[in-house]
């Protein structure tokens, strides 16, 4: 028998001071050549098994592993990081944390100087390294002035530099939109078709990646599935990892032969859907009547934002909110979505034009005055805990208001949120999707009417998407304006939002419901967002006349009613 | 307040950033900028007569501006030495009125006494501007190695010149999550401020321990120390045109000291 990329027998490992297994007699070999994704909720044991095949388990973590890992051919177990550098190539999730120097040249060559390659070698390295991986206009940036997805693309490329056999990537699209996600999934493949490097993705976002995947493993502390990605997907549930819309939508129908792309479900899906007789009602968007009945929260009139750079993030932006309204702001990044939501609660304030939050001028507000109107919930929810207990940390906000029955309240929220539980724990101890609910408790805990989130759906995997829904479908049910900013499409396609308000370089570039936006090609292609697969799906086969499904339930509803064949 | 304290910030970023713009002075050997350096803090500690102060200022910024740093880049950082110095000025001030009494003497003298200081600082931030905008912390690493420093002590000073603007920015989302909870940081008395900083101080502790574990993986992973040396890509090399540059600079402060 030859020798393997990658030979995982029977591994348990507990990290130090836990009862439960991180990992569960898990076994897996992996032949070179291979573009192999290892999918799974979080906590699945994911990053566990990347930093094992790393060395980094036990030798640095510490803890206690049973069980042989072979990692081209070398016991990584025994010997640890240093016996496998150079053979095999590591990237994690966050970007700007691996790069270590400032200049992008500097970084692809850092790790080759590290193992004292010769200058000459090195510079011919760089050289071939910015070729395949077309980065020539990156090479003399600053590593600060990066975006996410070219941080990734530079983490990637000093990683290849060395010419390693086997390429490793822990969730390395959990911080990247959806372009620089497609892009950066492009790499790998053509790293894997042209250069013959095994690939080995750990990553739970499947929708760009599961169409170069010769293989898809499922792990859940042990080995769910492991085989041909068509035949796994068509056994999983969709709450575990983030299938393709379509390939969703085949599994529900019970089709043979899962299709992965839009491209092969047009096939698939060509006469089922050509037949259906249009008849369709929406069944997401929300009924709001009287909507001049209910009051403006929030008037945006011609607001203009400078930055002391010079830069214009926001340009003759205006904008209504009324109570109880559901809105989604979505743009690719650096269209000003993150700087608009600053200026609701006071944080930024208008160079030119007006804020007005609840009847208050923003400029003539304090931050702290107006956060009682606007609670906002930022993508780091780290950035906030700072008490011992979860309990303290939901209740800080009230508290400080000088709410009475503040921890009454807090308990109250957080056991609706599903965190009742852990009042006594830190919240540190707590799991992404759990850190997410707390945050948006401490903020429900004082009851402002209108809650904004930026990127709510951030690193959180699809069985958390689904909890976060329920939750901002019954805050607005009752009757709190809710405000978020995403890239996550396929969510947003499942949210029963009332208006979609699309950004493009500082500027709103349209606003209608979901099915006007997400159905207007010239509105999308200008705003660089790709539509949701199952409008793809339609659009490609041109059978929308009449029929504007937004996501696989509203499709299956319309095949069900629209009397299909 | 919150203005004052971000654009703090953001100029003492500007300050120590490294500038992608190129220039000649991007190729000059960080030996030879770091002799610059040092000549212009002795420089700014000899001279006090605000005229031949202001006429080497003059004379470095024309240098900057021939180094392309970002003029943007210049005024935050000139915004930041001016409230540091605004500082300084009341400190003085109020020590000297309990000191002297409150006359205009004591203010006059005072207002002398800090613009020739200002004009010191300006003296060797300049410089210094120069110098981080146009030479990465790895050329100043390569410069001391090959003067005999181990790289492996030395790489901590690259990794805080690349981690403090991240850890600044980070410190100031935080400072915006928290006043978007409520937390009143300008309208309290000291001990309640103080108090108060812990909403800042603990959540950019845990995060920074976070990217510091981070780090320590890459670092790990990218066979730091796997070797006690290592090769550099570039070579160093003093050129005909940086021996022409320092001794132009040390012969012009040098007369500029003695006239």
């Amino acid at each position: 028998m030859g020798k393997k990329a990658v030979e995982v027998s029977n591994v348990t490992y507990y990290y130090p001071r836990s009862r439960l297994p991180a990992l569960e007699d898990v076994s897996i070999n992996i032949d070179y050549g291979e573009f192999v994704v290892i999918a799974g909720a979080s906590g699945g044991g994911k990053s566990t098994l990347c930093r094992i095949l790393s060395g980094l388990i036990p030798h640095v973590y510490g803890g206690k592993l049973k069980g042989k890992v072979y990692v081209d051919g070398i016991d990584v177990v025994s010997n640890g990081v240093k016996s496998i550098i150079g053979k095999i190539g590591v990237v994690f999730q966050v970007p700007e944390n691996q790069i270590v120097n400032l200049v992008v040249e500097e970084e692809l060559a850092f790790m080759l100087e590290n193992l004292g390659v010769e200058p000459n070698v090195i510079r011919k390295r760089i050289e071939e390294v910015v070729k395949s991986l077309s980065i020539d206009n990156l090479i003399r940036r600053a590593t600060y002035t990066l975006s996410g997805g070219e941080s990734q693309k530079v983490v990637l490329a000093s990683t290849i530099a060395v010419k390693p056999k086997i390429l490793l990537l822990d969730e390395p699209l959990a911080h990247l939109d959806p372009s620089s996600a497609l892009e950066l999934v492009e790499l790998l493949a053509k790293l894997n078709r042209e250069e013959d490097i095994t690939i080995i993705v750990f990553e739970h976002r499947l929708v760009d990646l599961i169409k170069y995947a010769s293989r898809l493993i499922i792990l859940e502390r042990k080995v769910i599935a492991d085989g041909d990605p068509r035949k796994v997907l068509s056994k999983i549930p969709t709450t575990r990892v983030e299938v393709p819309a379509v390939s969703e939508l085949a599994t529900k129908l019970k089709i043979n032969g899962i299709p992965l792309t839009v491209e092969e479900a047009k096939q698939c899906f060509k006469q089922l859907l050509s037949s259906c007789k249009p008849s369709y009602k929406s069944t997401n968007t929300r009924s709001s009547s009287h909507p001049e009945k209910r009051r403006e929260v929030i008037v945006i009139d011609n607001l203009w934002h400078v930055y002391s750079s010079g830069k214009e993030a926001l340009k003759n932006v205006n904008l209504r909110v009324r109570e109880g309204d559901f809105i989604a702001i979505i743009g690719a990044n650096g269209a000003g979505k993150t700087t608009l939501i600053k200026h609701l609660n006071g944080l930024l304030k208008p160079t030119r034009g007006r804020v007005v939050v609840c009847g208050i001028d923003t400029r003539k507000a304090s931050v702290a005055e107006l956060s009682r109107h606007v609670g906002i919930v930022f993508q780091n929810p780290l950035h906030q805990f700072f008490a011992e207990t979860v309990l303290e940390e939901a209740a800080f906000a009230a508290k400080i208001r000088g709410i009475d029955d503040a921890y009454e309240k807090a308990t109250k929220i957080l056991k609706v949120l599903g965190l009742g539980h852990l009042l006594k724990r830190s919240p540190y101890e707590l799991s992404a999707g759990e850190q997410r609910r707390l945050a948006i408790a401490s903020i429900l805990v004082y009851e402002p009417p209108v809650i904004v989130l930026d990127e709510p759906t951030a690193g959180l995997d699809p069985g958390l998407k689904i909890d976060l829904l329920g939750i901002l479908t019954k805050l607005v049910r009752e009757g709190k304006t809710v405000i978020i900013t995403t890239h996550d499409i396929e969510f947003l396609a499942k949210a029963p939002v009332d208006r979609v308000v699309v950004m493009n370089e500082g500027r709103v570039l349209a606003e209608g419901s979901l099915r006007e936006i997400f159905y207007d090609t010239e509105v999308l292609k200008s705003s660089r967002i790709t539509p949701p697969q199952i409008v793809q799906l339609i659009k490609a086969l041109s059978v929308e006349n009449g029929v504007f499904p937004l996501n696989v339930d509203e499709l299956i509803h319309t095949i069900k009613y629209s009397r299909c064949q | 307040m919150s203005i004052v304290f971000r654009g703090f910030l953001e100029g003492f970023e500007n300050i120590f950033a490294f500038s992608e713009r190129r220039s000649r002075f991007h190729g000059v050997d960080p030996r030879v900028k770091m002799m610059y350096i040092a000549a212009s803090i002795v420089i700014a500690f000899l001279i006090t007569d605000p005229l031949k102060l202001s006429v080497l200022i003059l004379f470095n910024i024309v240098l900057a501006v021939f180094s392309k740093i970002p003029l943007d880049r210049f005024a935050s950082a000139f915004k930041s030495l001016a409230i540091f110095t605004a500082i300084i000025y009341i400190i003085n001030f109020v020590l000297r009125i309990v000191f002297e009494g409150p006359t205009i003497a004591t203010m006059i003298n005072t207002a002398l006494f800090i613009a020739n200081v200002a004009l010191r600082m300006i003296l060797v931030a300049v410089p210094l501007m120069i110098f981080t905008n146009t030479t990465t912390p790895r050329e100043v690493l390569q410069g001391l190695v090959s003067l005999g420093f181990s790289y492996k002590y030395l790489y901590v000073i690259v990794l805080g010149m690349r981690f403090v603007p991240i850890v600044f920015r980070e410190v100031l989302n935080i400072y915006d999550a928290q006043r978007s909870r409520g937390v009143e940081f300008e309208r309290s008395g000291v001990i309640d401020r103080i108090k108060k900083l812990k909403t800042i101080v603990i959540p950019a502790f845990v995060c920074s321990m976070l990217r510091a574990r981070d780090l320590l993986e890459a670092l790990e992973l990218k066979g730091y120390g796997y070797r006690n040396y290592r090769t550099f890509y570039k070579s160093l090399g003093i050129s005909k045109l940086d021996l022409v540059f320092i001794v132009s600079i040390l012969a012009l402060y040098s007369t500029i000291a003695m006239v």
